[in-house]
């Protein structure tokens, strides 16, 4: 479902789960935000996947961690000292935050990349410069094209014996011959893409892009649904609800009314769009109408 | 196509090269868990002997005011004696007393220790090797052209009085209650005499009491008290006599001049106890009249001391507070039978002496003889007494005594960090690297692991990693508890007034090495008091700025915040890892928020 939404409303809905626990000082807003990151992985890739990615993520936390209490040497609780300073546990567990958030974040923006593909982007963008759109999507198009041309192009080469053995010089040769080849080839096709734009009318009228993309109920509802969020959790930001002090000693805000249901609100609105895909939930109204053919 | 014997060749040498790989993976597993276990079983052996003297102390009960249980005290007592085993490299406190204050058994302190072991009634004791030593010191220090000082002669003979006492006493177990004291008395004089000669005694009873001013008396008065001498040269009324004609206008004592000392009239106090008391039977008959003036004198000298106590406790002397005039008026209040922690004319502002004397308690577990200065012997040795006085005080039940050979320095086993984790990390790549090795047949993962291994140990020695405990209790070369030819004093003041957060080290004197700069003298302070300090150091150049001192950092209170010195009260144009001190140096570590301008006003 993630994937036929509005780029709009995917790009708000991920941007705001993610960024929005990042900027506030509260570990339990962090290691949600890390699982609720987790399981949005779910909704598109595999578990096997999913878990080869771990170490990586672990090998993270543990640099990050470790990185703070090496170099920042406040805190009362001293685990052992490094050069003469302290190497304090408020310093590391304050490492071990900053790592949370910022796995936390990255965790968001893999299942962000896998959803707002190019097209996606290009829309977006779209509306800002329709030329600019034309250009950007060209290009996109023609770099992969090219690339896999000059391979085809240098293993025929190699086939026919012509290119791949002797010297260095005489390498370098051979790939200036193909370089030539293909520059002489990209004129011409670029010629031809210029004559069949021309023919279809390219620069006759304004141009406007064409968008298979349009806001839909679900999307009403998701920026809605994001608006509120941003407008809670970004009061109780203000408001200083999720402050935790690391030095000298740990003082987190005490979990009041206001920081809980900020923490459910969160829980409910990052797994808004998840669940529908882990325990396949119908949302009815808001849902397309299919054909039932 | 290949010919059969080459194949074999090759699989029977792939074979063997991994029976070898196999085998060394396997070893390193078992020397790894052989390593592991050898470390577990020295923490193990560690851990027993601390425990034996935890479990001791367990059986002490009793709670008291202000929350200074018998079980706080005694526990303070045990790592007094530790410190000073420390400090004299002794293996246990039995080892102490045979070995480092067998030494030098006329010392002072030495006695002090004694004489607080011998109170202790949770301790057992041998002092069979030190009597020897003294009776021997007394001996050859009696015969040669200067003798012995007169306190100091006195002092001893009480000290070996005391130890011939307590043999006897471990010798006889409940008999010696039991017996009759007259009898017991008579043994006790015999003793003293086979362990002194003529001379010893004779020069004690007729040239000491009196010979060197007040002190002298008190001590003569405190050997006739506990030595069966008799027929001095000066009996114990005319004593009295002459201390009570000493005392000042304000009802102290002093060496010099006409006010009280603190000192002086606490320890003149513990020398009029057992009369005033009326302990033995030669002070009933004491003359009217003298009692009457002993009793209204040491009532006025209770006045004064009272009087002239902190509001933190402590007591004063010569114009600044310290741990031993504490010590000596918990002593004097201990023999007078004065309760010293609960009784009201010695509390000020809910601070009694324990409070006032806990503060000089420093972070090496020994006393300390000024405020915030390093620990000293002669202020442990007094604290101990005055501990032990008031643990007497307390009346707990003791139903175990500890020996003194169970009293040892339970030194936490020194992790041989610098041996084991590299060790560890070769171990761990090695495994890894053969692991590889065999999978993938390349000899560049292998050289790879070790050489990951290999850096990883650098970075490890490069940073420089001390446990908690070693770098706390590490020997300072920078401050020194006493002055020598190679050090100066300085003032020393590390102060964030201008937020309000007072002074994080009070403006002390401190004895500092030659030639060491501001930054040094900062960075050990810190280190002894335990006080947080961050800062970034060029080890080329020796340039060092700090950057946060007790968790108050640079930028936190505006953007022109942060930490500066001050030496003589002007602010020097170098930086302080550069400024090599002088002499009477007054040095102040100020926090400003304005870059100094706030600090000049």
């Amino acid at each position: 479902m993630i994937d036929r939404l509005h780029p709009l409303s995917i790009l708000i809905y991920f941007l705001s789960a993610s960024l929005i626990p990042a900027f506030s000082r509260n570990p339990v807003l962090h290691t949600l935000c890390l699982i609720t990151g987790f399981l949005m992985l779910f909704t598109w890739a595999d578990a096997g996947k999913i878990l080869k990615r771990v170490p990586v993520f672990l090998l993270f936390f543990l640099i990050i961690s470790l990185f703070n209490p090496f170099f920042y040497h406040n805190g009362n609780t001293v685990l052992f000292y490094v050069a003469g300073r302290r190497f304090s546990l408020e310093a590391l567990l304050f490492g071990a935050d900053s790592a949370l958030i910022v796995i936390g974040v990255s965790v968001w923006f893999i299942s962000l990349s896998h959803y707002m593909t190019g097209d996606k982007v290009l829309l977006l963008f779209g509306v800002l410069s329709t030329k600019l759109a034309t250009i950007v999507s060209l290009i996109m198009r023609i770099i992969p094209h090219y690339a896999s041309y000059i391979n085809a192009y240098r293993k025929q080469q190699k086939l026919m014996g012509i290119y791949g053995e002797g010297t260095f010089l005489e390498r370098l040769r051979a790939e200036a011959k193909i370089f030539a080849g293909f520059l002489t080839w990209s004129l011409e096709h670029s010629m031809t893409t210029a004559d069949s734009m021309t023919s279809r009318g390219y620069g006759v009228a304004k141009r406007k892009s064409y968008r298979i993309y349009r806001i839909r109920q679900i999307d009403i509802l998701i920026m809605i649904t994001s608006v509120i969020f941003i407008l809670l959790l970004g009061l109780s930001l203000i408001r200083g609800t999720f402050e935790t002090n690391y030095y000298p000693v740990i003082v987190m805000q005490p979990q009041g009314r206001e920081a809980i249901l900020s923490e459910s609100v969160y829980i409910i609105y990052s797994l808004f769009l998840t669940v529908k895909h882990l325990i396949k939930v119908n949302y009815g109204f808001f849902e397309n109408k299919q054909s039932k053919i | 196509m290949l010919k059969p014997e080459i194949i074999f060749a090759s699989s029977r040498r792939n074979a063997l090269t991994r029976i070898i790989c196999v085998g060394l993976v396997l070893l390193c597993i078992f020397a790894g868990i052989f390593s592991l276990f050898s470390v577990s079983s020295i923490a193990k052996s560690g851990t027993e002997i601390t425990d034996k003297t935890t479990k001791d102390t367990e059986s002490f009960s009793g709670v008291l005011p202000d929350s200074h249980s018998s079980k706080d005290t005694f526990d303070t007592i045990l790592n007094i004696y530790k410190w000073k085993m420390e400090l004299e490299g002794a293996k246990n406190l039995q080892d102490l007393i045979d070995g480092a204050f067998c030494d030098d058994p006329l010392n002072g302190t030495n006695q002090n220790y004694i004489l607080s072991i011998i109170q202790n009634p949770a301790i057992t004791a041998d002092f069979s090797k030190y009597t020897k030593a003294l009776s021997d010191a007394l001996y050859d220090g009696i015969s040669t052209e200067e003798g012995i000082f007169p306190t100091s002669l006195q002092k001893s003979l009480v000290t070996l009085q005391l130890c011939l006492d307590y043999n006897l006493y471990k010798s006889l177990g409940e008999d010696y209650v039991n017996q009759n004291r007259l009898a017991v008395e008579a043994v006790n004089h015999e003793n003293l005499l086979n362990y002194v000669n003529q001379e010893v005694t004779d020069t004690a009873l007729y040239h000491t009491i009196g010979e060197k001013g007040i002190m002298s008396y008190i001590y003569g008065l405190y050997m006739l008290d506990n030595c069966p001498l008799s027929e001095p040269s000066v009996s114990e009324p005319e004593i009295i006599d002459a201390i009570l004609s000493l005392q000042c206008e304000d009802g102290g004592y002093t060496l010099s001049g006409s006010e009280g000392d603190t000192d002086v009239t606490a320890m003149t106090l513990q020398a009029l106890a057992p009369a005033y008391l009326l302990k033995y039977e030669k002070y009933i008959e004491l003359p009217g009249d003298l009692y009457e003036r002993l009793r209204q004198s040491v009532d006025k000298s209770l006045n004064f001391l009272s009087l002239i106590q902190e509001s933190t406790g402590d007591y004063g002397s010569f114009g600044t507070t310290c741990s031993e005039s504490t010590s000596q008026v918990i002593l004097a209040l201990y023999a007078l039978d004065i309760p010293p922690i609960s009784d009201e004319r010695f509390i000020k502002d809910e601070n009694n002496c324990l409070d006032g004397l806990l503060i000089y308690k420093c972070n090496d577990k020994g006393f300390s003889h000024s405020r915030g200065s390093v620990s000293n012997d002669m202020a442990s040795s007094q604290s101990l007494q005055a501990l032990t006085a008031i643990l007497n005080s307390y009346e707990y039940e003791s139903s175990e005594t500890i020996n003194a050979e169970n009293i040892s320095v339970s030194k936490a086993p020194a992790f041989p960090t610098k041996i084991v984790i590299p060790f560890g990390v070769i171990l761990i790549c090695l495994t890894a690297g053969l692991i590889l090795f065999i999978k993938k047949k390349k000899i560049i993962h292998l050289i790879s692991a070790l050489a990951l291994g290999a850096l990883i140990i650098g970075i490890f020695f490069a940073l420089d990693i001390k446990t908690k405990e070693s770098f706390e209790n590490e020997k300072s070369s920078i401050i020194f508890s006493e002055s020598t030819n190679d050090t100066i004093e300085i003032n020393f003041l590390i102060s964030a007034d201008t937020i309000n957060a007072g002074d994080i080290f009070p403006a002390s004197n401190l004895y500092v090495a030659k030639d060491s700069t501001v930054f040094d003298v900062l960075k050990e302070v810190c280190r002894i008091e335990n006080i947080q300090l961050d800062y970034e150091k060029n080890s080329v150049y020796g340039l060092a700025y700090v950057k946060g001192i007790d968790s108050i950092y640079e930028y936190e209170n505006g953007d022109l915040s942060g930490w500066m010195y001050r030496v003589n009260g002007e602010m020097p144009n170098i930086g302080l890892g550069y400024y090599t001190l002088s002499a009477g140096d007054k040095v102040e570590i100020l926090y400003s928020t304005n870059i100094g301008r706030d600090l000049n006003d």
